[in-house]
């Protein structure tokens, strides 16, 4: 292990985390909007530019926002490094992620070239900065613990579904060089949606379900196992796409397993914990994994219906936007919604309390000046946020198959992410009048002598 | 049987505190504070024990060792700290019997713990595992404690 300069001092500032989820919130309210302004024309075919637009606004803006915002606050207490380029490049990875989103958006609605160009341009740039940053922490970390295990993983899928979306969208950005690429677009949207969200499910719930819920640890041996099966089958499933072999039946029977297995495995998990108390988060990773299961049900309902008489079902677009509504809005949103309501509060206490440590004087004030999480985001906030998350899930689905919800959908969409914004402002609006309380007093000078 | 390591050692101990820990609130959730303060209290001593083990015991082992006095032990006394802060104010309203108030600071209480036991269990005891040669008799020395 590479223990040089190594002091456990592992909490960014609060500003490189937070800038993501204060903007990703923001970006669901955009696709709320996109919602309300097309109304029931949203859901026309998931090849149409709105619906692509919608599905980036937010596996991109909010999923992606998160995630990265998130690695910068968890992997330095996993591996007690920083992720390097200080704050600098965070700022460029940032700005860069938000702009190429805005473009991508755009580019989608105004199908013009130059959209595509800036939005490919600035995509490129903050992902590759961030793999920049994040790659030698990947290599050199020996430490085989089973997060550093699957975040590698999620490198790598993370790499095909990224690296094919730019490829595409070179395509759109230089319509001369006329490539071929609507192959490619549904191993994508397969990386993207059961790759990505679903390793990225399993990373996260590894390491926050036993912290959080006190349940007995996941197996690193099945974890370690399925996540390899898992972008193996995809890859074979790829491979298959692209050469025209039919296994087709096999592999979707083999990635059905896998991810049914993790889905049981985990809930029962969480109905093994030992920490009892209401806890909202526990109901938000509840909605996440089931409906990956109702997505695995519906899916093959769909594959058995296209064969047979007996189910109604059949492959259409409504039946497109039901699996991606599930697995995204479902899944990704869900699990991330929760664990914002846990991760936020907690940077902002321990910089107050990291903080208020430095300036001793200020623990004997009273009312206190280190906040606990809960006065950060309160417990009622967070239960209006689920039933806010819950019912606009709802009547998004509902909306699907009866067009004239889609208005109302699309309202409750806008109140969920803007609640969600505005709670977390309002900690963070919290947290700098009680920083400024804190630095109002004196500073003891600590120091620390690092043996390099 | 397989020789205990320090990271084996001290990992189940965390895991009995989460225990114990969880009992303690769940009781208060339920407004049995009569059991609730008793585990409460259980809880705090073993947190407590766990605490001065590493700061009397294996810190200093590690620290003589590999020179490191600065670095990451200094960080872990610096959150044991903090943690012994939420402690206290746990400890007040639990007094008080202020439930919400109670509840707050025990989740607030329960990330700090968290965070500070991944660190631990990832980093620094595979790294006291490594650097110290007498894992067995540290272990028992910090089981009398």
């Amino acid at each position: 292990m590479n223990t040089k300069g190594l002091s456990l001092n592992t909490i960014p500032p609060v500003s490189i985390p937070l800038r993501f989820f204060l903007t990703a919130p923001l970006f669901g309210v955009l696709a709320a909007m996109m919602v309300l302004y097309f109304g029931q024309d949203i859901w026309g075919s998931r090849w149409q530019a709105r619906s692509l637009a919608l599905t980036h606004l937010l596996t991109i803006g909010f999923m992606l926002m998160v995630m990265i915002g998130a690695l910068y606050q968890f992997i330095p207490v996993m591996i007690g490094q920083l992720i390097p380029g200080g704050r600098k490049r965070v700022a460029i990875v940032h700005l860069f992620l938000v702009f190429g989103s805005l473009s991508l958006m755009s580019a989608f609605l105004i199908q013009e070239t130059i959209l595509f160009q800036l939005a490919l341009i600035s995509l490129a740039v903050s992902v590759f900065l961030f793999a920049l940053s994040l790659l030698p922490l990947l290599i050199t970390q020996l430490n085989d613990h089973l997060i550093v295990y699957l975040i590698r993983i999620l490198f790598c899928v993370l790499i095909v579904t990224i690296g094919l979306g730019l490829f595409m969208l070179l395509a759109y950005a230089y319509p001369n060089l006329i490539i071929n690429y609507r192959e490619y677009t549904d191993i994508h949207a397969s990386w993207g949606l059961i790759g990505w969200v679903v390793i990225l499910i399993m990373a996260v719930s590894s390491q926050v379900i036993p912290m959080f819920f006190v349940t007995p640890d996941f197996s690193v041996k099945y974890l370690k196992i399925l996540s390899l099966l898992i972008v193996l089958t995809l890859a074979m499933m790829s491979l298959m796409a692209l050469t025209k072999i039919d296994i087709q039946a096999i592999l979707n029977l083999l990635l059905s397993i896998e991810l049914s297995f993790f889905t049981i495995y985990t809930l029962q998990l969480i109905n093994q914990r030992k920490r009892k108390i209401p806890d909202i988060t526990v109901s938000f990773w509840r909605v996440s994994l089931f409906s990956l299961m109702i997505s695995i049900v519906y899916w093959w309902l769909l594959v058995l219906g296209t064969n047979s008489e007996l189910i109604p079902l059949k492959w259409s677009s409504q039946s497109e936007f039901t699996l991606g509504l599930l697995l995204i809005y479902g899944l990704a949103i869900s699990a991330i919604i929760g664990m914002l309501q846990k991760i936020v509060p907690f940077l902002l206490y321990l910089n107050l309390q990291n903080l208020s440590f430095k300036h001793p004087d200020s623990m004997s004030a009273e009312p206190k000046l280190v906040l606990n999480m809960k006065q950060i985001i309160t417990n009622q906030q967070s239960k209006v946020q689920f039933v806010l998350h819950i019912s606009s899930y709802l009547l998004l689905l509902i909306s699907i198959y009866w067009v004239k919800f889609t208005w109302l959908a699309g309202l409750v969409v806008l109140i969920n992410f803007s609640w969600l914004f505005i709670t977390l402002l309002r900690g963070f609006i919290l947290f700098s009048k009680k920083r400024k309380a804190i630095l109002m007093h004196p500073e003891m000078k600590m120091e620390f002598t690092f043996n390099k | 049987m397989l020789t205990p390591t320090i990271s084996t050692f001290m990992a189940s101990h965390h895991k009995e505190c989460d225990e114990q820990f969880a009992k303690a609130e769940e009781s208060v959730a339920n407004d049995d504070w009569t059991q609730g303060g008793e585990q409460w209290n259980k809880f705090a001593r073993e947190l407590e024990t766990h605490f001065t083990r590493e700061e009397e015991i294996l810190f200093p082992e590690f620290e003589t060792v590999t020179g490191m006095t600065g670095g990451p032990t200094q960080m872990m006394r610096m959150e044991h700290q903090q943690m012994r802060a939420l402690l206290d104010e746990i400890n007040k309203a639990a007094q008080s019997k202020d439930k919400d108030q109670f509840l707050a600071l025990t989740e607030t209480l329960m990330v700090t713990m968290q965070q500070h036991n991944m660190k631990e269990e990832q980093i620094l005891y595979p790294m006291i595992d490594q650097s110290l040669p007498s894992a067995v008799e540290i272990i028992e020395r910090m089981r009398q404690n």
